[in-house]
């Protein structure tokens, strides 16, 4: 630590801090080993995006080969806006993104609310405690829950419905159905965890608001519009923004748990794309196309998710950081 | 003593009491006889037209109340009054019938029947308010309940009955065969073993690394505290994506060996932020105290600050367990060749990718047995999370999950 960046007026002095502190800095060496290995490194890896793909098999080494790799400039990238295969991927993970925000962001704000007015505690607090759950299991096990529930000849889903004199529907493996799998089992996994924040929003409000609103006259309706809806507002915006930060991953995940080759059509998205090119391609991974598509997909999220920051720190003065 | 006192209720308060109910009740069963028309196509013709007829009587009673209600207002001159109030009704009672009318006479207008919902706010606004909600909230808090539940239930009963037939909620001709598989075979047991060892090793040396890393970050005189701390969080937002990863560990030795599904994991910045927040939660008077006694930065640490952080561990190392537990993706991808190292969830996949007809001959019970043994592993994997769940459970209710999120 030779530069002597010295701090001005009350902090102590950087000596001083470093005599006080500096074997603390003992206690971040696993850290930033493992960042710099698994998390740095992988990102200079993001020139093979630039390159020809790497010929790893006929270089002393995998740097090597990739470092030896002609440029071609942004042709990977070209490629991205004109492969069929990419674009229908691109589309796919906007639209799958876009049913889930629309669809599933209001949810949690409504249970939020629900659960904390709730009178009595043997509802309110079963309801908790089963709410949580599918958060905690892998989404091998949702898919294989939602297999089992929407199987085609004997699944509970199809079983209702046939009694209904409706016809049998292979959910899973139709392109019709399949986005709307996704957006009924990220409910499912997803709803009852998401209300947390909100809960936690609306127990921090100061319940003193809503008791003069009561003796006001407010209707239950209107204590919820006008008291809570506005006092939780700034969470639901950072939340919202948050969610718009992360439209380019569509569940990635959960994708490529139920993805099978039946509903490529409407089912994959960039990440199984991706995955795809790199690990299912045989002999030969794509791995510079993979790391293009890749370095696109994370750099529109990163941008979403600055300015996203960006706006929420302007109007509610909260962001992320 | 709160007791409760009953004033005897006027002849006008028993009657909008009666009156009340029986506007509940119809509307109540309208709506049934939608969803009822909605959701079945068994019902003949006959049926559906004395539903119809039904549901036109039901309106008209509702419509009759309302009517009846304006002319007496009209009448007492406070009409004008009304309609400032109740723009929304009266355009309802206004617009309804020609819809209804509309609704029999062309068939794509059928769903708007539906709109006799907008009578909804009109009924319930009789009833005390507190009521109603508390009514309606449960009602659904016991539906999603059921919907979160449900989907177990069909699993377990799937799992235990005999193959061959139609099982919704409860098993039928119980039979354990498909567990005693799971619970025999060795391959899914060395699974079994593989992901023990994983999140154990993935467990404890995440908490490690993260607890300390977190410790310097909470000082508010670190130095270089924004340095580090930008440092962490530009990996929370960008990565180098998949393919310098299968690289990066190819280089390494790494590929094909079980310590490439733990050593990425360790270090979690979010769950770093998670420990940094609740270091600073701590009253800096303990540490002040000590260090005054002149016991070092260590000292501080192990003996004063890991003691005191006991719940946010428990938290992190849950969050670790279930991420380790869970996760499918690293053995996807840095496993090819080894397939003896695959954790449960990748077993799983197998398995499920695979069809019973490729085993008929070497393994006709499994072929048999197929989808309870499937069934039976997916409960299989999903017990250790539920042993824990408890115990973690009000440390998630506290909030203290989300305590990174600054909210």
């Amino acid at each position: 630590m030779k530069k002597q960046k010295s701090d001005i007026v009350i902090k102590p002095s950087f000596g001083k801090q470093m005599k006080q502190y500096g074997n603390l800095f003992l206690f971040y060496i696993p850290a930033i080993v493992l960042v710099v290995v698994f998390s740095y490194i992988p990102m200079a890896g993001i020139i093979m995006a630039f390159k020809k793909e790497p010929n790893l098999l006929g270089s002393s080494s995998a740097v090597q080969g990739i470092l030896n790799a002609d440029w071609v400039g942004f042709s990977h990238f070209k490629k991205i806006f004109s492969d069929p295969d990419i674009l229908r991927a691109l589309r796919n993970t906007l639209i799958i993104s876009a049913q889930k925000i629309v669809i599933l962001f209001p949810i949690p704000i409504v249970m939020a609310i629900c659960i904390n007015e709730m009178r009595g505690k043997v509802v309110k607090k079963s309801l908790q405690a089963v709410m949580y759950i599918p958060h905690f299991l892998s989404w091998i096990t949702i898919s294989g829950i939602f297999v089992t529930l929407l199987n085609y000849d004997r699944g509970i889903a199809n079983n209702v419905m046939q009694f209904f004199g409706f016809d049998r529907i292979p959910f899973m493996t139709s392109n019709d159905t399949f986005r709307g799998v996704l957006v009924v089992s990220a409910a499912w996994a997803f709803l009852g965890w998401n209300t947390i924040v909100y809960v936690s929003a609306i127990t921090a409000l100061d319940r003193d608001l809503i008791e003069a609103a009561k003796i006001d006259g407010a209707s239950k309706w209107q204590q919820i519009i006008h008291v809570t809806l506005p006092g939780i507002l700034p969470t639901i915006a950072v939340m919202f923004i948050l969610r718009i930060g992360g439209i380019m991953d569509a569940g990635y995940d959960q994708v490529l748990a139920m993805y099978t080759p039946y509903i490529k059509e409407s089912g994959d998205i960039l990440g199984t794309y991706t995955f795809r090119v790199i690990k299912e391609a045989g002999l030969m991974p794509q791995y510079a196309l993979g790391t293009a598509v890749g370095l696109f997909n994370s750099v529109v999220g990163l941008v979403l998710v600055l300015s996203g920051n960006y706006i929420s720190r302007k109007l509610f003065k909260r962001g992320l950081w | 003593m709160a007791k409760k006192i009953s004033v005897p209720l006027t002849k006008e308060e028993k009657r909008s009491n009666v009156i009340r109910r029986i506007l509940l009740i119809c509307l109540l069963v309208s709506m049934a006889i939608l969803f009822v028309e909605l959701v079945d196509n068994k019902f003949t013709v006959d049926y559906r037209s004395i539903m119809d007829v039904v549901f036109v009587l039901l309106w008209a009673v509702m419509a009759a109340e309302a009517v009846l209600r304006v002319y007496k207002l009209a009448a007492g001159g406070s009409f004008s009054d009304y309609l400032k109030h109740n723009k929304a009704e009266f355009l309802w009672l206004v617009l309804f019938p020609v819809i209804l009318v509309c609704s029999f006479l062309l068939p794509g207008m059928a769903g708007w029947r539906w709109l006799v919902v907008l009578k909804m706010p009109n009924v319930f606004a009789r009833y005390n308010d507190e009521n109603v909600f508390q009514i309606i909230v449960k009602i659904a808090a016991v539906f999603l309940i059921l919907i979160f539940v449900l989907p177990f239930f069909n699993l377990v009963a799937v799992a235990i009955s005999k193959p061959g037939q139609i099982v919704n909620l409860l098993p039928k001709n119980i039979d354990w065969e498909g567990f005693k598989y799971a619970l025999t075979d060795m391959e899914f047991l060395r699974s079994f073993k593989n992901s023990i060892f994983i999140t154990a090793m993935g467990t404890i040396g995440s908490v490690v690394v993260v607890s300390l890393a977190a410790y310097p970050l909470s000082k508010p005189d670190m130095p270089l505290k924004r340095t580090v701390m930008i440092f962490f969080m530009i990996v929370m937002y960008f990565g180098g994506g998949l393919a310098p990863m299968i690289i990066l560990m190819d280089t390494l030795g790494l590929m094909d060996t079980i310590w490439a599904l733990i050593i990425p994991g360790w270090m979690s910045v979010y769950n770093m932020l998670l420990m940094k927040g609740f270091y600073e939660s701590l009253p800096p008077q303990l540490e002040e105290a000590a260090k005054i006694d002149g016991a070092s930065n260590m000292y501080v640490f192990l003996k004063i600050i890991i003691p005191l952080s006991k719940p946010m561990v428990a938290t992190i190392a849950f969050f670790q367990v279930v991420g380790y537990w869970n996760s499918y993706g690293s053995a996807l991808y840095y496993i090819s060749t080894r397939k003896d190292l695959y954790p449960v969830p990748n077993y799983i996949r197998n398995f499920m990718a695979m069809s019973p007809q490729s085993v008929t001959d070497m393994n006709p019970t499994l072929a048999f047995y197929w989808n309870n043994v499937e069934k039976s592993y997916l409960l299989l994997s999903i017990i250790p999370i539920m042993c824990l769940y408890p115990f973690v459970f009000r440390f998630i209710k506290g909030g203290m999950a989300t305590g990174a999120v600054k909210g």
